[in-house]
């Protein structure tokens, strides 16, 4: 590929760079970790960007190939345990937006979401993206009937975890 | 409002202070080597079907005389240079079909198919051989009866069996690590799909 495409796909992944942030959040518990799947992600999505024909978003298409890159072809490093600094870190909470009681509360829940599966993390982050169970359900090779019903699961599950 | 859209309403609200990555940083990443499961599913299954191949092509440089194999081995040597070839051709139709566009389960049906391919190529190889070594223990125990025929059948079933452990071994380890995480998402997917 010519650097002119080269070009226009790093200005583009460096626009929309938080996406990707956004699913390494979710799937990786640590600094390095997040690290290392960007850089995976960011391969990957280089890999496929010939295949990109710009019939959708580029958003559209890069969360696709970044959440099967998460779910399907990165391979951790080792086990890393889950680590708060790098939470407080990585999701600073606006001081005038929130209030103590809220700021933990949503940490509690992003430590709920990352206690779920593989799966069920590409769900919620397709939710959290207000992506239709159209949508949803084609992401994942699953029937929209199924995907709304995973949902739901989902949300029981979360509250199990978080009111045990 | 359940718990997800609470979480949700702060997802879209929040100023999320991730780290900038830089466009010279993206340039770096997009020259480094990936990997990826597939990368590395690809080259442990190139190396084990150049292993395994390599049987039958050395073969025929051998003297089957000196070596005093059954001639069923160099009827074996065609068939498995036919058998070489279409798995090499399933794998690479296969193999093609890999791509991080598709939906997540295709891609990992996908991925284990490609790994299946290399498995049943192996297990065709190791079965081979069994009957090759039990072909050969029998034929001599006929052509030779004044061989111990108790010890040679013993040596028969150890080397036989230990063939069978470490190829055992050799998946339930090493490739069942490689491949526990695709096969944990595509059960969870099918599990997802039967409810």
């Amino acid at each position: 590929m010519g650097p002119g495409i080269e070009k226009a796909f790093v200005q583009q992944l460096q626009e929309h760079q938080n996406l990707i942030h956004k699913i390494c959040r979710l799937y990786t518990n640590d600094e390095d970790a997040h690290k290392d799947l960007f850089q995976e992600i960011t391969i990957q999505l280089w890999k496929a960007y010939p295949q990109f024909r710009g019939d959708s978003k580029f958003t559209t298409w890069a969360y696709r190939v970044a959440l099967n890159t998460a779910i399907t072809l990165y391979r951790k490093k080792g086990r890393t345990p889950y680590t708060v600094e790098f939470d407080n870190k990585l999701h600073k909470i606006d001081q005038d937006e929130y209030n103590y009681e809220e700021e933990e509360h949503i940490k509690q829940l992003y430590s709920a979401v990352q206690q779920l599966n593989d799966i069920e993390k590409a769900l919620v982050f397709m939710y959290l993206e207000d992506k239709d169970y159209t949508e949803i359900a084609e992401t994942l090779g699953i029937s929209e009937v199924n995907a709304r019903v995973k949902m739901n699961r989902i949300k029981g599950k979360l509250k199990k975890i978080l009111n045990p | 409002m359940d718990e997800l859209d609470k979480l949700k309403s702060h997802w879209k609200n929040s100023q999320e202070t991730y780290p900038t990555v830089s466009e010279s940083d993206i340039y770096a990443m997009l020259h480094k080597r990936s990997s990826s499961i597939v990368r590395w599913i690809l080259i442990i299954s190139i190396i084990e079907l150049a292993f395994w191949a390599v049987g039958p092509v050395v073969s025929p440089y051998m003297s089957k005389d000196d070596l005093q194999l059954p001639r069923i081995v160099s009827v074996l040597d065609y068939i498995n240079y036919t058998i070489l070839g279409v798995f090499i051709t399933l794998f690479y139709i296969n193999y093609r079909k890999i791509s991080a566009e598709k939906p997540v389960k295709e891609l990992l049906r996908n991925i284990i198919t490609i790994r299946r391919i290399v498995r049943a190529y192996m297990f065709y190889i190791i079965s081979t051989i069994t009957f090759i070594l039990i072909y050969t223990l029998f034929t001599d125990l006929d052509y030779n009866p004044e061989t111990d025929d108790v010890s040679v059948l013993l040596t028969g079933i150890v080397v036989v069996f230990v063939m069978l452990l470490l190829a055992v071994f050799i998946y339930n380890i090493l490739y069942g690590r490689l491949l526990r995480k695709l096969n944990k998402n595509y059960r969870e997917l099918e599990k997802m799909q039967g409810q």
